[in-house]
């Protein structure tokens, strides 16, 4: 019946990596997007209704000889309101259908597998055991029929019920413990409910989908068109093409969840049972099935799930491959939220909101499986998943169903926003795995997973990536140069991105205080001594050459101390990613801020017997050097990630380390008082009206 | 190698089929003995719990079959399927074969077979007037029974070549 699997070579500690699982995340990012998806279908079928008033408005501006989109607006602003109607009809044809179906289909399921017979009372004995601190919720343990060959757990509305085959039984003890316990840390893990939602809501959603398309067919009937030729148009074709990548899509991300979850809760059924869970495995073909099946298979193999026992960190490697699909799955969301939003009265804060959930779902589906497998093993590279957050988000931007017939001709926030997005989404993935790599080094302590501050910090950077990349796209749009000059300035983001970088640094010297870091990069003293260097080495020369004829321009000398200050912060990166490698990272996100705000302060004292509006001006130079080192480290620190490892390499004396700091602080500052008086006027006309205020009362 | 196969199809048998004498009297346990003989041949990790699975299968034998295995989307992944109901249902679709057919006569030595160790003689006393050509035949219809049972085709060939060496080779053990 069976046959004999090799055994993998013994682990030596075959627990679970250390951090989230990212599996939760990745489900909810799941339904969002087939709801959104829904709400679409929802508009499609608003905007057929209302074609006959959309041709009304377009003429009537037309006539009216001054064409713009507010008159388009205004004028079909009577219909807003149904538009909305028709898009919350979408989502409700899927979500709640798709929540029955939560409770449908595991229903079904335990009575194919009936006649179910309640277990011994040693078998609710143990089981109770087990989910003992794990969930609260009732497990019952069943026998299904005698065909059934496989242990599965459904949810119910006050608990799970585990059904096992009666095969378990043949098995010895610590055998079908181990089964038992697998089943239970499904339970545990508290994603079964959701492992159904994600079912119901992708087998509801084609019929939402197809809904669309049969009220064209059935308007054409109606205006005695061919509804082969109106379906032949190109739209509906991208639409069907959409709709079915989609559907793809999500249906291998969430067989890729499922394995994942599957390695999950072998790996604590083998933490708690031993090696039994693998002698079960054993017992099962050796088969190596093809990659396409591998790829769409809902559980990985028994040969691959005995490897995973070998080697967790391995097994649960976060992938490129994974990374372009969580990613694009983000963005699709992050795209169909803005058009939802910007078609409200809500449009100024789409970008907002929507930077909010994406960064969120980021921080969560994505942060928190490279967190893991860099805890694994802290030094593992993930260049590969940080190009696929990239590609994915760059992907999930243009091939979401929402940007329909629109992608080639108005992308949201226009072309830039779809390489600077991913840029910066990018560049907060670095931040993250830099973040990761400083806290799996912070000794033994890091088994446990620091809940509050990495989502924290993970939160902030890829809400905070999300907001500056498309607030800066949006500046983009309408004057390149003002982007450039007035970078992280102007947006409402600034003060939030200061705190944000405040909030990373302080989680990032919290880690680095705990951190071996003296094997490859020096001690705390070391990296406070790095900052204060940078710091002052940079205010002090600033003051000391400030030329007379600043005085008269108050607001020049203001942007050349926010860029001395900056540049401070930049010094103490590329001082760090000298000595370290890659993984000086971690460390410069603690270290840069400290250098910038130490420069800032000492500058803002420069002129503190001057300043009419002390405070106004205390928050100036508090505010935006932050926020700008923070655009700057999100646009550059992802080639950072692609620096070899130093941390196993040459070690520089700590004076080395601080004499290259002054000396590149030295430089950089000279270089800015050089070439700031040769910087064109026009450009600096450009400041922020805060700015503006601030300097004329110098 | 695979337990099931995953064509489906229309359940032929019945209850009475499946269960020798209606699951009583002296063909029942027949039944169940020979059942023993194949499953400690073939999968001795079942035979603890062998009476209570014997319970189960008479109280409803069609249901262990139909609507074929189930097929688990979201389950642990591993296979750990009976082969008790699977011996029991090919041992009684022999008993039920009609009358002088070949695997009547392997029925038939089987119990003579058993009943003579039981006595503490020599099994080697029963004749079994069954030659190649019939025992080919009758292998190759055990094993279109246990596909027609929803088994995999070599998974159902090595049960009955299992089955039928049970049958015209008991082991002491049997006695």
């Amino acid at each position: 019946m069976t046959a004999a699997l090799t055994a993998p070579r013994e682990a030596p500690d075959r627990v679970l990596p250390p951090g989230p699982s990212p599996g939760r995340a990745r489900y909810l990012t799941l339904v969002l997007v087939l709801v959104l998806a829904g709400s679409y279908a929802g508009l499609l079928i608003s905007n057929q209704m209302t074609a006959p008033a959309t041709v009304t408005c377009l003429v009537k501006v037309r006539d009216s000889g001054n064409v713009s989109l507010s008159r388009f607006q205004a004028c079909f602003a009577r219909f807003d309101s149904q538009r909305m109607a028709a898009e919350a009809a979408g989502g409700f044809a899927v979500l709640p259908p798709g929540l029955l179906l939560m409770w449908l289909l595991p229903w079904r399921l335990a009575r194919r597998a009936g006649p179910l017979t309640r277990a011994p009372e040693n078998w609710q004995q143990e089981a109770l055991r087990m989910a003992r601190g794990g969930t609260r919720r009732r497990v019952v343990v069943e026998f299904g029929r005698l065909g059934l060959r496989e242990p599965f757990t459904v949810p119910t509305p006050r608990g799970f019920r585990i059904i096992l085959p009666w095969g378990v039984r043949k098995l010895p003890y610590e055998q079908w413990k181990a089964v038992l316990r697998h089943e239970i840390e499904h339970a545990v893990a508290g994603d079964v409910s959701l492992v159904w939602l994600t079912r119901g809501v992708w087998w509801t959603l084609p019929a939402a989908l197809l809904a669309p398309v049969l009220a064209r067919v059935g308007a054409a009937w109606a205006d005695s068109t061919s509804p082969v030729d109106t379906l032949a148009r190109p739209f509906w074709a991208e639409y069907g093409l959409r709709a079915v990548g989609l559907l793809l899509l999500t249906a291998l991300m969430s067989a890729a969840v499922l394995r994942s979850r599957e390695h999950e809760a072998d790996l604590h059924a083998a933490a708690a049972e031993g090696g039994a869970l693998a002698a079960v495995l054993r017992g099962n073909p050796a088969s190596r099935p093809p990659w396409w099946r591998r790829v769409s298979a809902n559980h990985p193999s028994p040969a691959r799930r005995l490897a995973a026992l070998a080697d967790p960190s391995a097994a649960l490697r976060v992938t490129t491959l994974e990374t372009v699909a969580a990613g694009a799955a983000v963005a699709m969301t992050l795209v169909a939220v803005q058009r939802i939003f910007l078609s409200s009265s809500l449009d100024t804060s789409a970008p907002l909101i929507a930077g909010l959930l994406g960064g969120v779902l980021f921080a969560f589906g994505w942060a928190g499986a490279v967190w893991r497998t860099v805890g694994a093993r802290p030094g593992t590279s993930v260049r590969g998943p940080l190009l696929g957050l990239a590609a994915g988000t760059a992907i999930g931007m243009v091939g979401g169903l929402w940007n329909t017939g629109l992608t080639l001709s108005a992308p949201l926030y226009g072309w830039p926003s779809l390489f600077l997005v991913p840029l910066l989404v990018a560049n907060a993935g670095a931040c993250s795995a830099a973040l990761a790599g400083l806290w799996a080094r912070t000794g033994p302590g890091r088994r446990r997973f620091p809940r509050f501050s990495a989502h924290l910090a993970n939160i902030v950077l890829f809400v905070g990536a999300l907001w500056i990349g498309h607030g800066v796209a949006i500046i983009v749009r309408l004057d390149i140069v003002r982007a450039v000059v007035l970078g992280a300035q102007s947006g409402p983001w600034t003060t939030p991105a200061a705190v944000a970088l405040a909030v990373v640094s302080l989680i990032a010297w919290r880690w680095t205080r705990g951190s071996g870091i003296a094997a490859s990069g020096g001690g705390l003293l070391l990296h406070m001594g790095i900052g204060l260097t940078a710091g002052s080495v940079a205010a002090t020369l600033r003051w000391a050459t400030t030329p007379a004829f600043e005085a008269r321009r108050p607001f020049y000398s203001l942007e050349v101390d926010c860029w001395t200050a900056v540049g401070a912060g930049l010094c103490c990166v590329v001082v760090l990613l000298l000595v370290s490698g890659r993984e000086g990272l971690g460390r410069s996100l603690a270290v840069a801020p400290v250098a910038t705000a130490i420069t800032s302060a000492i500058l803002w004292v420069r002129f503190v017997t001057e300043w009419k509006h002390l405070a106004l001006a205390a928050k100036i130079y508090a505010v935006r050097p932050l926020a700008q080192l923070a655009l700057c480290l999100l646009v550059v620190v992802l080639l950072a990630a692609f620096l070899p490892s130093g941390g196993s390499k040459r070690r520089f004396a700590p004076v080395t380390v601080l004499a290259a700091t002054a000396l590149l602080s030295f430089a950089l500052v000279a270089a800015l008082v050089f070439l700031a008086p040769r910087v064109p006027h026009g450009l600096l006309k450009q400041l922020p009206m805060a700015a503006t205020a601030i300097a004329g009362d110098v | 190698m695979k337990v099931f196969s995953r064509r489906r199809t229309t359940f032929e048998f019945t209850a009475a089929q499946l269960c020798a004498g209606g699951g009583t009297g002296m063909d029942w346990k027949t039944q169940v003995e020979l059942g023993r003989a194949v499953v400690r041949q073939f999968s001795p990790d079942e035979l603890q719990d062998f009476d209570e699975i014997v319970v189960e299968y008479r109280r409803d034998p069609v249901r262990a079959f139909e609507d074929g295995p189930v097929r688990v989307p979201v389950g642990m992944g591993i296979d750990l399927a009976l082969v008790t109901p699977y011996a029991l249902a090919l041992v009684s679709l022999l008993m039920n074969a009609g009358a002088g057919s070949a695997a009547t006569k392997a029925i038939e030595a089987a119990v003579a077979k058993a009943a003579a160790l039981r006595r503490g003689r020599g099994s080697d006393e029963v004749t079994i007037e069954l030659d190649d050509a019939e025992e080919r035949l009758l292998l190759e219809r055990i094993t279109e029974q246990g596909v027609a049972l929803g088994l995999d085709r070599a998974f159902a060939r090595a049960l009955a070549e299992s089955v039928l060496g049970a049958l015209l080779a008991p082991s002491e053990d049997e006695a």
